[in-house]
């Protein structure tokens, strides 16, 4: 999608890891946000390949915009630390999103590590789509996510992941997928996603767990002082529900927010389904329309 | 007061102590409604589904984290692994059945012992300041009773074996003998998990069973319920 390639900040080469011993790439990435004019400007953005985030793009009427963030080398490799940190300063509303789904390679000795932190100000909004990760044969990953709210701040985020190349007929070849999920507001959990998958041990493809589906999707809302996740938790079960094929479920959280968890057989099943329940949870949460990031 | 921790152990970990466990099946009603479960292999498979997806990383790893933090008087560190918990749990009614038989295990740990750090935790659950989760109130027990940690997990994951074992036997047509067969047939497994409990902390815990999630969330949502998850 969209324009401009060039990184108009600090982008430079890889950094290839020093320690004689280690193979891998280390890749980090830091933006910042500010509300400026009504808007959502960004102001600070400094990266080393193999991460990389494209210019902003405004969105119509909410003052927010919408940033890619890409591996322009097209996946994840073992022994890569990729580290991204974000801050969206107060009253700012970004959309990050991924252009494609995240493959993770084959490693053969340390695992590939992505860790994003995410710091929201006083009343900030950000909605954090990335596509879903497909764990290839052989594959270590371990991703962490870690969102710090303010007060009377807003977040969408979608999590997903498939157990192997699904159109190859390939299924839990990956060695590990570790990822956590940490959503905290003044210092106190919200939520917290820590699932660990090693398909030598176990695998869990039947009744409890995947329930021989091929994709898990999680899409987590939380809004400070926000009171409405009843009617939000029933608009969110009748959007399931008109996708026969996926299964899902909706809860309440303990700190205030919801999560819907889904299972999905196909990926475009989970595409479709993502988008249809981030629609409705802009429209519940954020009072916005839609948002079509033309990649689908 | 008898000193002995296999039986205090046992005492916890039976049937008859009143934790409220009998009012919930964790999705089991769910899957027995919706025709996914509904023999002793369909049981079978989602007693194992739950120990080794939910009940043994998270729950019995914390059991044995709280006991840790129970022998060290660490009540910040308690607290902290409850806050964990509940932020653990985004099922609303796994997560209000952990609380419940958490304070009932509180409650009568509290009466039959005397220890700074349960009596502590106790009040802070009375009082709304502190979820109480069962694990957490389980491994407390245990540290005031003196159960080493391994028993300590391997019995909190038979009394969970037990629990749902006992809420398929009044939403299934199955018979006692099938019942004590599928709890006999989880035993390697409760072995297995508890020993992977062993020197794990809080930062440990991590489950994955989303299908059981699924059933959880949509179990609110069925119209006559025996259970109240």
């Amino acid at each position: 999608m969209g324009p401009a390639l060039l990184p108009s900040s600090t982008g430079s080469a890889p950094a290839f890891s020093s320690t004689p011993d280690r193979v891998g790439r280390d890749g980090a990435l830091a933006l910042a946000f500010e509300r400026r004019g009504g808007g959502t400007v960004l102001t600070a953005r400094r990266f080393t390949l193999p991460l990389q985030a494209l210019e902003p793009i405004p969105l119509e009427g909410a003052g927010s915009v919408c940033l890619t963030l890409l591996n322009p080398t097209g996946g994840v490799l073992g022994g890569d630390r990729l580290e991204a940190e974000i801050a969206v300063g107060p009253g700012a509303h970004v959309c990050l999103t991924t252009p494609s789904a995240t493959r993770v390679y084959r490693a053969l000795g340390p695992p590939a590590v992505q860790e994003t932190s995410i710091r929201l100000g006083v009343g900030a909004t950000v909605e954090y789509i990335p596509d879903h990760v497909i764990p290839h044969p052989g594959s270590v990953f371990h991703q962490s996510l870690t969102v710090e709210m303010g007060p009377g701040s807003r977040v969408i985020l979608s999590d997903a992941l498939a157990i192997g190349r699904l159109a190859r007929e390939e299924r839990w070849a990956f060695r590990e997928l570790v990822s956590r999920i940490s959503v905290t507001s003044g210092g106190r959990p919200l939520f917290l996603d820590r699932i660990r998958l090693d398909p030598s041990r176990r695998i869990p493809q039947e009744l409890g767990g995947m329930e021989r589906f091929g994709y898990l999707a999680s899409l987590a809302l939380f809004a400070d002082g926000f009171a409405g996740w009843e009617d939000v938790i029933c608009a969110l079960e009748a959007r399931l529900a008109a996708w026969p094929s996926v299964l899902g479920g909706v809860s309440l959280v303990a700190g205030g927010g919801c999560l819907v968890r889904f299972l999905a057989p196909s990926a475009q099943d989970l595409t479709e389904a993502t988008r249809g329940l981030w629609a409705l949870a802009r429209h519940s949460l954020l009072g916005l329309p839609a948002l079509d990031l033309r990649k689908w | 007061m008898s000193t002995d921790p296999l039986l205090s152990l046992l005492q916890f970990a039976d049937g008859l102590f009143p934790s409220g466990g009998y009012a919930h099946s964790f999705g089991l009603e769910y899957y027995v409604q919706a025709g996914e479960v509904r023999d002793p292999a369909g049981v079978e498979a989602f007693v194992h589904a739950h120990l080794e997806g939910a009940a043994g990383p998270c729950d019995a790893v914390a059991v044995v984290a709280a006991l840790t933090l129970g022998d060290r008087e660490d009540l910040d560190g308690c607290l902290s692994l409850d806050e964990t918990l509940d932020a653990m749990k985004p099922v609303a009614e796994f997560r209000e059945a952990s609380r419940q038989m958490g304070r009932q295990t509180l409650r009568v740990a509290a009466t039959v012992t005397d220890h700074p750090m349960l009596r502590a935790v106790s009040e802070l659950v009375e009082a709304g300041r502190t979820p109480g989760h069962h694990p957490l109130a389980f491994g407390l027990a245990g540290s005031a009773l003196g159960w080493p940690a391994e028993a300590a997990a391997r019995a909190y994951l038979y009394s969970t074996a037990a629990l749902l074992v006992g809420a398929a036997l009044r939403l299934l047509p199955l018979g006692q003998l099938d019942g004590q067969r599928i709890l006999r047939a989880a035993a390697p497994l409760i072995e297995r998990l508890a020993r992977e409990t062993e020197g794990k902390g809080p930062a440990d815990l991590w489950s994955f069973a989303p299908g059981i999630e699924i059933a959880g969330m949509r179990h609110a949502r069925l119209d006559a319920r025996l259970f109240r998850s």
